[in-house]
């Protein structure tokens, strides 16, 4: 039994302690990036679930293949988890939804569409974007062109599209079809 | 094992009713519909699971601890594919910029092909139409405002950032 609820908590801790790592990794040193610093957070929780794992394996009487099973279960709960809070982190980075609010909210009377179309205007949001392409070096900028750099973006941004296509049957939320 | 086994089947049963709903006849609220499913599915399943024990075959939880085990790894599934929906649901600007130079390949695009995507500010008016759905924003004459769930989005987002000294982002 004992067994059991130490699996019941490692996805727990091993959550606690990204979230940790995470925080210290980017205010020790911001100049790492949120990104960077999400990524070393789930990797050091993710040591803590498979050292949890082992030393359950080590030291109970379960077996190795109900151990495999803990671990799968713990390993899937545990990104879940991690990737809900790389979300979170992540999502004021980018999101215009969260942005937008920030500026009702600080508006004394709220905004009208015009107003808000006009502080979202076409060129501010493309040069807030291809800013932070360029220097995560997603893209590359020479001789008044861009071009695609690191290609991880252009992989998740295809597998997002595939994926579209098979949960919500269109590639994008401005065609009705694909 | 049986944690294992219970869990993915009833999670499998939820994520392939979300499918076939979705197919027929999508939902307004996408959020909602989906947290709706995973959670009558696993209220269901707890149903079964309490009048029949051991249905044909299937190993199933069958003590306080196991269900709980259960219950943490089945949510924290749906937390992770709920956050991973928002992302699915709309277009994301940096995506499109990616692929949009994606097809310009070695040539490279130009500042003026890559505005296109921004023409006639869709994104802007995508999110607005979804924040009035959502209840996040409310229309007052000709000015939208927050609701209070909408400032309650807000500061759970810029919580943390704020600890973390980020300055805002969009």
């Amino acid at each position: 039994m004992n067994t059991l609820y130490t699996e019941m908590m490692t996805p727990l801790l091993g959550m606690a302690l990204f979230i940790s790592a995470q925080f210290i990794v980017f205010r020790l040193s911001p100049s790492v990036g949120l990104f960077t610093s999400v990524i070393v957070g789930y990797f050091s929780g993710l040591s803590l679930v498979v050292a949890i794992q082992l030393y359950c394996l080590l030291n109970s009487s379960i077996e190795v293949i109900d151990c495999a099973a803990y671990f799968a279960v713990n390993v899937v709960a545990y990104s879940s988890m991690g990737y809900g809070f790389f979300v979170y982190v992540c999502l004021g980075e980018t999101a215009i939804r969260i942005r937008m609010l920030v500026e009702l909210n600080a508006s004394a009377n709220g905004l009208s569409k015009e107003e808000i179309m006009q502080l979202y205007g076409k060129e501010k949001m493309l040069a807030i974007r291809l800013n932070r392409l360029t220097k995560g070096g997603q893209l590359i900028f020479k001789d008044g062109r861009y071009f695609i750099g690191n290609r991880f973006l252009l992989f998740v941004s295809k597998l997002i599209i595939i994926l579209k296509l098979i949960i919500l049957g269109k590639k994008s939320e401005f065609n009705e079809t694909s | 094992m049986k944690v294992l086994y219970w869990t993915m089947l009833n999670y499998a049963l939820a994520f392939m009713f979300h499918m076939a709903w979705w197919r027929v006849f999508p939902p307004k609220k996408h959020t909602l519909a989906l947290l709706e499913i995973f959670f009558l599915f696993y209220t269901i399943g707890c149903i079964v699971l309490w009048k029949f024990p051991t249905p044909i075959g299937i190993y199933t939880p069958n003590s306080i601890p196991e269900f709980i085990y259960s219950t943490i790894f089945y949510f924290s599934m749906v937390f992770g594919y709920v956050c991973f929906y928002s992302v699915l649901e709309v277009d994301s600007p940096g995506l499109m910029i990616v692929n949009t130079t994606a097809k310009y390949g070695t040539d490279g695009a130009t500042m003026d092909d890559l505005s296109v995507i921004f023409e006639n500010n869709p994104f802007t008016d995508s999110r607005i139409g979804h924040m009035e759905l959502d209840k996040l924003v409310y229309k007052k004459r000709d000015k939208y405002l927050p609701t209070p769930k909408g400032l309650f989005l807000m500061k759970l987002i810029t919580f943390y950032r704020d600890l973390l000294g980020i300055q805002k982002g969009g």
